[in-house]
């Protein structure tokens, strides 16, 4: 029996890795994708960053006071521009078209007000569609406001204390892995069920579908090998393709960490920190069935499909049923217990937040995988059931 | 041998079918009572129009469809008590027999050998000869893909005959076949038989029938219409050729 079922394993591995649409979806996209988006969003968002920090800011500046102390101080300040003008109305369409980035306007009486010490305001005009939002004219106005309180500080000889009578000291109790496995750690086996569906769903297409489809399937049914070792073979390939599938996506995905610039030290050294054996062994306990789960879902679907393009419209859609839950996970908020646990898919994103946090209650773990092993034997037995029929493999 | 006896196939039809086929009852019987003999060194044909019940009788030879009701035996075994077993004396081939287009000959060819329980040794020496004597030995690392209808036939052929099966069934086999890979099938047939295999090829051409085969067995909306050797099947034409003797046969026993 086993011998069959290995030569049937040696012949569909080496059919799919010659599959080049199989190749694209199971290696090239998952190494890929995540170093290609993270290197061209960092790039990106940091290249856009350092121009408009460096970029010299033009300010419309529209003042009803005669008093220059604001004038006189935005003035001194380096790469910056002020643009004067009579009328407010005007700095709305300069700044919409980007030749202002911030509009100023001072009413009457503001210097005035902030001598006699009485409340006063001014109006920053500004766009919230721009990298920098308000923060530059925030950090100018801000710093004109120090010098004010300061002089008044001098004035009545106080000091600092009199407005900030104390500081709040922060202690955080979490550690950095518990608030990156807690806050982040979903993220990763969210990326993994995606990777390993979409990357079983081809090959599982290709295995079933294909052969009716290319008149196969009658010339290895007249093989003296039983149907149960023709789709044990054949599942064990698809599950196969799926974990190698998001395997490389998670290694793309810590590939891309490290090449992408701008992510603080102590995540990368969390990050890299979880990559241990035991975080390895905890996950793959888990989605060896998962994937035996998924392919077990597929193939009755690639059985029953007569062409590729009906079986890629009936499969597709799965991909939904199978995010929603992974995505479930990762709300904050949806704790992992005794009957979380219990719910396929749902418990691999909640149970890996809790490995990588490293709080995994050995309990519940044990109910995960029990259950999920359970599943993937369900869905072997019914596979099964659907392969014998005659009416679904010759359909 | 392939001893076919009382063979009955039901198929159960959805609503969809129903409709498509016209029938009110919720399944159809396309195979009643069918009975013959396939004889060693002999080749038997099984000779009727479109939609007779040709294929399903012989897929169910082949395993690959089970008998309603009936029995079939192939070299001795019954189908329905080891299949397995039967299938490894058996070869199977047809006309539009598909090929795993990403695999090479030799590919192909070693993973049916091993399927049928072959060591590599064995593989080798009897790929060889087939390989020798079909002239396959260019093109034996090619994908299959890349090669011309011909070419595929003869994959086919190798693949078939690798386990150097007791039993050849062959379904239509030059069904939409150009003339000189249909004479490969031919001559593979009559190669069979010189070497004592049992033979059953169906077909819808009677010149082909006429060109091999010892026994006949003309076959009609499911039912078997006449059994025997293609000797007294001559002797009995009521006709002045073969084709019009079967044209006569079968539209006497159309169906009301």
């Amino acid at each position: 029996m086993f011998r069959n079922i290995l030569t049937i394993i040696k012949k569909e591995t080496l059919d799919t890795l010659r599959d080049k649409r199989t190749i694209i979806v199971m290696v090239l996209v998952p190494v890929l994708v995540f170093p290609v988006l993270f290197i061209a969003s960092s790039r990106l968002q940091m290249s856009v960053m350092e121009r408009e920090q460096v970029r010299s800011l033009k300010i419309g500046y529209v003042s009803e006071d005669t008093d220059t102390r604001l004038e006189d101080f935005l003035k001194a300040r380096e790469r910056l521009e002020l643009v004067y003008m009579d009328d407010a109305n005007e700095l709305e369409s300069l700044i919409r078209s980007d030749s202002l980035q911030y509009g100023l306007f001072i009413p009457d009486g503001f210097a005035g007000a902030l001598d006699n010490m009485e409340e006063t305001s001014l109006r920053v005009y500004f766009s919230g569609t721009r990298i920098t939002g308000k923060d530059r004219i925030d950090r100018l106005l801000a710093q004109y406001e120090n010098t004010i309180v300061n002089e008044r500080l001098q004035e009545k000889e106080l000091t600092q204390s009199f407005i900030k009578p104390f500081r709040t000291e922060s202690v955080n109790i979490a550690t950095d892995q518990e608030m990156i496995g807690k806050l982040a750690g979903g993220f990763l086996p969210y990326l993994f069920i995606i990777f390993c569906f979409t990357g079983a769903m081809y090959p599982a297409i290709d295995l079933f579908t294909g052969e009716k489809e290319r008149r196969t399937m009658e010339t290895l049914l007249t093989a003296p090998v039983s149907r149960i070792e023709i789709l044990v073979g054949k599942m064990f390939v698809i599950a196969l393709t799926g974990l190698i599938s998001a395997m490389l996506a998670i290694l793309g995905l810590f590939v891309g960490l490290q090449v992408s610039a701008g992510l603080p030290d102590f995540i990368m050294s969390v990050v890299m920190g979880i990559l241990t054996l035991s975080f390895v062994m905890y996950l793959l306990l888990m989605l060896i069935p998962l994937t035996i789960f998924f392919a077990g879902l597929l193939v009755p679907l690639t059985i029953y499909a007569k062409t590729f393009k009906e079986a890629q419209s009936i499969v597709t859609p799965l991909t939904f049923i199978v995010i929603i839950p992974a995505a479930l996970g990762l709300i904050p908020g949806v704790e992992y217990n005794a009957v979380t646990a219990l719910i396929p898919i749902v418990n691999i994103t909640l149970a890996t937040k809790e490995i990588i946090a490293g709080t995994i209650h050995l309990p519940h773990y044990l109910l995960t995988v029990v259950s999920l092993v359970g599943l993937a034997a369900i869905s072997v037995v019914f596979c099964a059931k659907w392969f014998g029929k005659e009416s679904n493999v010759l359909r | 041998m392939i001893e076919v006896s009382n063979l009955c196939k039901e198929f159960s039809l959805n609503k969809k079918q129903m409709q498509e086929i016209g029938v009110k009852e919720k399944s159809l019987k396309v195979l009643h009572d069918v009975s013959f003999t396939c004889q060693p060194g002999r080749v038997y044909s099984l000779l009727g129009p479109n939609g007779a019940g040709k294929t399903t009788t012989l897929r169910i030879i082949a395993t690959i469809l089970r008998a309603t009701s009936g029995t079939v035996k192939v070299g001795g075994i019954n189908l329905n008590e080891d299949p397995s077993a039967a299938r490894a004396k058996m070869g199977f081939l047809t006309g539009t027999t598909g090929l795993y287009e990403r695999l090479t000959p030799n590919e192909m060819v070693k993973y049916f050998g091993k399927l049928n329980g072959m060591d590599d040794k064995l593989i080798e020496d009897r790929k060889d000869r087939l390989y020798s004597l079909l002239g396959m030995h260019d093109f034996a690392n090619k994908r299959i893909g890349k090669l011309s209808t011909g070419m595929k036939q003869k994959v086919s052929i190798t693949r078939t005959m690798i386990h150097d099966p007791e039993v050849v069934v062959f379904d239509e086999p030059t069904s939409g076949l150009d003339v000189i890979t249909a004479k490969n099938i031919i001559e593979l047939i009559r190669d069979c038989k010189d070497q004592g295999k049992t033979v059953i090829f169906s077909s819808h051409i009677m010149s082909e029938v006429d060109l091999l085969c010892d026994d006949l067995g003309i076959i009609h909306d499911g039912r078997i219409l006449f059994n025997d050797t293609m000797e007294n099947f001559r002797k009995q034409m009521q006709t002045e050729n073969l084709t019009e003797e079967f044209i006569h046969i079968v539209t006497q026993n159309e169906p009301v």
